[in-house]
C-alpha cells in the first residue's frame, strides 16, 4: 500500500515514516508542507494520505484545505488527518462528501501502532474512522435534548453507538463490548430502528450514517460552513 | 425684583417664595451630602451641585431683602410704592422658577428613570407660566400689565406645557438603568442653575423676555408675537443647551458675571464709591420714585447684582476657567485626562492579568506535564538497565511510560485550549465560537456574520469574553438553550449571547463577568448585562474594531 505523508515536524514525520515502513507500507512521500502534499497526492495518486491539519505555510488548517482539494479532484482518495486537537467542525467538512474513506485521529493515537495499523487499513479500503473524542463530542451534542431518540437507547446500546461511530466493525465491537457478534448485530438493529434509520449490513454505510445523524443537529441554527 | 415685582402690597408672596426657595435649598443640600456619602466625591462634575445650593442660600437670602423693606416700609409707614425697577431685574422670575423647577426635580425625582433631556426645562417652564398667572391673578388691580391676553395665554400655555412636563417624565428617554440621583444630579443640578442664566442673558441681550407682560395698549397681534418670539427663543436656548452644554454653560457662568456687573454699576452701587454715575434704563425712564425709595432700590439693585455677580464668579471655575486653562495650556484636556487614566488602569490590568495567566501556565505545565515527562524519563531509565535482566517488568515500564505520555499530551492540550484556542488560530473568531457552541452541553444556536479576521489579541479577548459568559449561563443560569449573535457593523464587533435560564445574573456581584467586562475594556469594549428575575439573560457586548 503506497502512502504519503504530511507532517511539518521533522521528528513525528520520521517516527511516521518509520513506523509504517516496518510495518510493510511502502511511503510513496513525505512532505512537510501544503503545497508539497497537494502535489504529492496528485502526482503519486496514493493508496491513502497521511495528513497533520495545521501545516506550512500559514501553520492553520492548511493540511485539511489541501487533503480536500485532492479528494476533490481525486474523488474517494482515502485520507488520514491527524491533529493535536479534535475539532467537529472539521470533522463534519471531512465527512461532507458523504463517500467514506476519511479518517480523524488525534496524534497520540499513533501510540498504539496495531490499531493505528487498522485505521490505516479501514481507511484506504474506503472506511471511515472517527477518533473517540469526536465521538463523544457529538454524542453530547446530540444527547441534549430530553425528547431525543437518543436518550431512549439502552446503557449498552450507547457503547455499541459509540464505537459505530468510531468506525468499528462488528466484530471490533464485539471484542471490545466481549459480547457476541450476534449480540452486537441485534443491538445496532435496535439502534437504528429508535433513530429511525435505514439499516445496511455495509459497515462502513452503517458508520455514515451514524455520524450524519449525528451531526444533524435539528433546530441548532448554525451557520453553514463558510468553506 | 425678585422674584415678583412688589406694588405696595403684602409681603406674603415674596416670604412664600423666599421659604419655598430655602426648603429646596436644604433639599438640594441633603441630596448633596447623601451623594457624597455614596462615594461620588471628588469628580469634577460632582462638585457642580454645591454651587446651586450656595446659590439657592443666596437667593433665598436675597429675595428675603425685598420681602423685609417693604415691611420696613409699611412699618414705616412709607406710603404703598416700594420698589419696582424691572431694568434691575435679570429676568426675575424666570429664573427663579427655573431654579425652583430644576431643583425641586432633581432633589423630588432621585429614584426615577433618567428622563428626556427636555424635562428640566419643560418643568421650569410650566412653574414660570403657573407663578406668571398666579402674580397676575394675585395683583389684579396692581398689574398695570395686566391684560386678558396675560391670562389667557397663562391658561392656554400652563395645560399645553404641563402636559408636555407629564409626557417627559412617563416616558423615560431610554431603559438604561441610569438613576437621576447616582448621575444625572450634577447635570440637572448645573441646568437648573444655568438654563435661566443663559435664557436671561440672552433675552436681555435682545430686549426679549418671555415672562414680561406686553405693556397695555401694545395691541394683540405685537403681544402674541412678543410671546412666540420668547418662546423659540427658549427653545432656542434650551436645544443650545442640550447641544453644547458645556459651552452654554460657560458662557452662562461669564453672563452672570457680566449682569452682575451691570446691575451694580447701574444700581449707583458705584456712585457711593465715586467709580461710576448711575446709568438710564434701557428699557425706558425709571419710574418716578420717592427719593428715599429710589435709594433703596438701588441699593437692592446693587445686592442683586453682587449676588449674581457672586453666583457668576463661583461658576467660573468649574467652567470658563479649566477650558481658558487648558486653552492658555496650562491644563491638559480633561478628556485625554480621563483617557490617559482609563489607558493606564485597563493596560495596569491586562499586564497584571497576563502575568497571572504567566503563572498559572507555569503552575500548570511544573504540576502537570513536566511532572509527567521527569515520571517517563525515569520509567524508561529503569526500563532501560531492567531489559535484559527482566523483559517483562520493563515491557510493564515502558507501558506505562507510553500512558504517562498520553496523559501529558492530553494536559498539554487542555492547557493550550485554555491559552490559545487552535480553531482560533486556524479559522478565526465566528468558526472558535461556533466550535465552542458545538462542544456545550446545551443546544446553542449561532448567527455569526464575521466576514473578515480581526486582530489577533481582539479575536482572543472577545473568544475568552463569550467563553466566559457561556460557561457562566451554563453553570449557573439553569438555561435549556443559549443563542449566539456575532456581527461587525460600523467598525464595532457586537456580540449577544441570550440564555432562557433564570435570570439575575450582575457584573457587580461575582467575579465572571466583571471579568469579562475588565478583558473588554482594554479593547474600549463595553458590556451591558440584562438578566431580570427569571429570565431571560441577554449580555451584549460591543468592541471598537478599526
Amino acid at each position: 500500500m503506497r502512502i504519503v505523508v504530511a507532517e511539518d515536524l521533522f521528528l513525528l514525520r520520521e517516527g511516521l515514516v518509520r513506523l509504517l515502513k516496518a510495518r510493510g507500507f511502502e511511503i510513496a512521500a513525505a512532505t512537510d508542507s501544503a503545497p508539497g502534499l497537494l502535489g504529492a497526492l496528485l502526482d503519486c495518486r496514493p493508496d491513502l494520505a497521511i495528513v497533520d491539519i495545521r501545516l506550512p505555510p500559514t501553520h492553520t488548517d492548511d493540511g485539511l484545505r489541501a487533503a480536500l482539494t485532492a479528494r476533490e479532484r481525486i474523488p474517494g482518495l482515502p485520507i488520514l488527518l491527524l491533529s493535536q486537537y479534535v475539532e467537529q467542525i472539521y470533522a463534519e467538512e471531512l465527512l461532507a462528501d458523504q463517500s467514506g474513506g476519511v479518517g480523524y485521529l488525534l496524534k497520540d493515537r499513533v501510540f498504539s501502532d496495531d490499531q493505528f495499523v487498522d485505521v490505516i487499513r479501514t481507511v484506504a479500503a474506503g472506511g471511515t474512522v472517527m477518533d473517540p473524542e469526536v465521538v463523544t463530542k457529538l454524542l453530547g451534542r446530540r444527547g441534549r435534548g430530553d425528547r431525543e431518540p437518543l436518550s431512549r437507547l439502552t446503557e449498552r446500546e450507547r457503547q455499541v453507538i459509540e464505537l459505530m461511530a468510531e468506525g468499528r466493525s462488528n466484530s471490533a465491537i464485539a471484542n471490545r463490548l466481549f459480547i457476541s457478534e450476534k449480540a452486537v448485530s441485534k443491538h445496532s438493529t435496535s439502534i437504528f430502528a429508535k433513530l429511525q434509520l435505514a439499516p445496511s449490513d455495509d459497515d462502513n454505510r452503517r458508520v455514515l450514517a451514524v455520524l450524519a445523524y449525528l451531526m444533524s443537529a435539528p433546530g441548532d441554527g448554525r451557520t453553514p460552513p463558510s468553506h | 425684583m425678585w422674584p415678583f415685582p412688589m406694588y405696595g402690597a403684602a409681603p406674603w408672596p415674596a416670604g412664600v417664595l423666599v421659604t419655598l426657595t430655602a426648603v429646596c435649598a436644604v433639599l438640594a443640600f441633603r441630596a448633596e451630602q447623601a451623594r457624597d456619602r455614596s462615594g461620588g466625591i471628588g469628580r469634577p462634575a460632582g462638585r457642580m451641585g454645591w454651587p446651586v445650593v450656595a446659590g439657592l442660600v443666596g437667593a433665598a437670602a436675597y429675595g428675603s431683602v425685598p420681602a423685609l423693606l417693604l415691611a420696613l416700609h409699611n412699618s414705616t409707614g412709607g406710603g404703598g410704592y416700594v420698589v419696582t425697577l424691572p431694568e434691575l431685574e435679570p429676568g426675575g422670575l424666570f429664573p427663579a422658577a427655573l431654579l425652583m423647577a430644576g431643583l425641586l426635580a432633581t432633589v423630588l425625582l432621585p429614584s426615577a428613570r433618567a428622563p428626556r433631556r427636555w424635562v428640566l426645562p419643560a418643568v421650569a417652564a410650566v412653574t414660570g407660566e403657573l407663578l406668571e398667572w398666579t402674580y397676575w391673578l394675585t395683583y389684579p388691580s396692581a398689574g398695570r400689565g395686566s391684560t386678558l391676553l396675560n391670562v389667557m395665554v397663562g391658561c392656554v400655555s400652563v395645560p399645553v406645557l404641563a402636559v408636555f412636563a407629564c409626557a417627559a417624565l412617563r416616558w423615560p428617554a431610554s431603559e438604561r438603568p441610569v438613576r437621576l440621583a447616582a448621575a444625572d444630579v450634577p447635570s440637572s443640578a448645573r441646568w437648573a442653575l444655568l438654563l435661566p442664566a443663559v435664557v436671561v442673558m440672552t433675552g436681555d441681550l435682545l430686549g426679549l423676555d418671555l415672562w414680561q407682560s406686553a405693556s397695555p395698549g401694545t395691541g394683540i397681534t405685537l403681544a402674541v408675537v412678543d410671546y412666540l418670539v420668547g418662546l423659540a427663543l427658549l427653545g432656542a436656548v434650551v436645544v443650545g443647551l442640550v447641544r453644547w452644554p458645556r459651552a452654554a454653560a460657560a458662557l452662562a457662568a461669564l453672563g452672570l458675571v457680566g449682569i452682575g456687573v451691570y446691575d451694580i454699576a447701574q444700581s449707583g452701587f458705584g456712585q457711593s464709591l465715586g467709580v461710576v454715575q448711575k446709568f438710564g434704563s434701557p428699557r425706558g425712564p425709571t419710574p418716578l420714585l420717592p427719593l428715599e425709595t429710589a435709594h433703596h432700590a438701588s441699593v437692592l439693585g446693587g445686592i442683586q447684582g453682587t449676588v449674581l455677580l457672586t453666583l457668576g464668579l463661583w461658576l467660573l471655575p468649574v467652567t470658563v476657567l479649566p477650558h481658558a486653562r487648558r486653552m492658555l495650556g496650562r491644563d491638559p484636556d480633561p478628556a485625554l485626562t480621563r483617557r490617559v487614566r482609563e489607558l493606564s488602569e485597563t493596560r495596569a490590568e491586562a499586564v497584571g492579568s497576563a502575568a497571572a495567566e504567566l503563572r498559572r501556565i507555569e503552575r500548570d505545565l511544573h504540576d502537570g506535564a513536566q511532572g509527567r515527562l521527569v515520571t517517563i524519563g525515569m520509567n524508561l531509565r529503569v526500563a532501560e538497565e531492567m531489559i535484559h535482566s527482566d523483559p517483562h517488568e520493563a515491557a510493564a515500564l515502558v507501558v506505562e511510560a507510553r500512558v504517562a505520555s498520553a496523559a501529558a499530551l492530553e494536559e498539554l492540550r487542555g492547557l493550550i485550549r485554555g491559552m490559545h484556542p487552535p480553531m482560533l488560530a486556524d479559522r478565526g473568531l465566528g468558526e472558535a465560537v461556533r466550535a465552542l457552541a458545538l462542544d456545550l452541553p446545551l443546544p446553542c444556536g449561532t448567527e455569526i456574520d464575521l466576514p473578515e479576521r480581526l486582530a489577533d489579541p481582539l479575536e482572543s479577548a472577545c473568544y475568552f469574553a463569550v467563553a466566559e459568559v457561556v460557561t457562566n449561563a451554563v453553570r449557573h443560569a439553569s438555561a435549556h438553550e443559549l443563542r449566539i449573535r456575532m456581527a461587525r457593523a460600523d467598525r464595532v464587533l457586537r456580540i449577544e449571547v441570550v440564555d432562557d435560564g433564570v435570570g439575575g445574573a450582575d457584573p457587580a456581584r461575582g467575579t465572571g463577568l466583571a471579568g469579562v467586562e475588565r478583558r473588554l475594556a482594554a479593547f474600549d469594549g463595553v458590556l451591558a448585562v440584562s438578566s431580570p428575575p427569571g429570565g431571560p439573560t441577554i449580555v451584549a457586548m460591543e468592541v471598537p474594531c478599526a
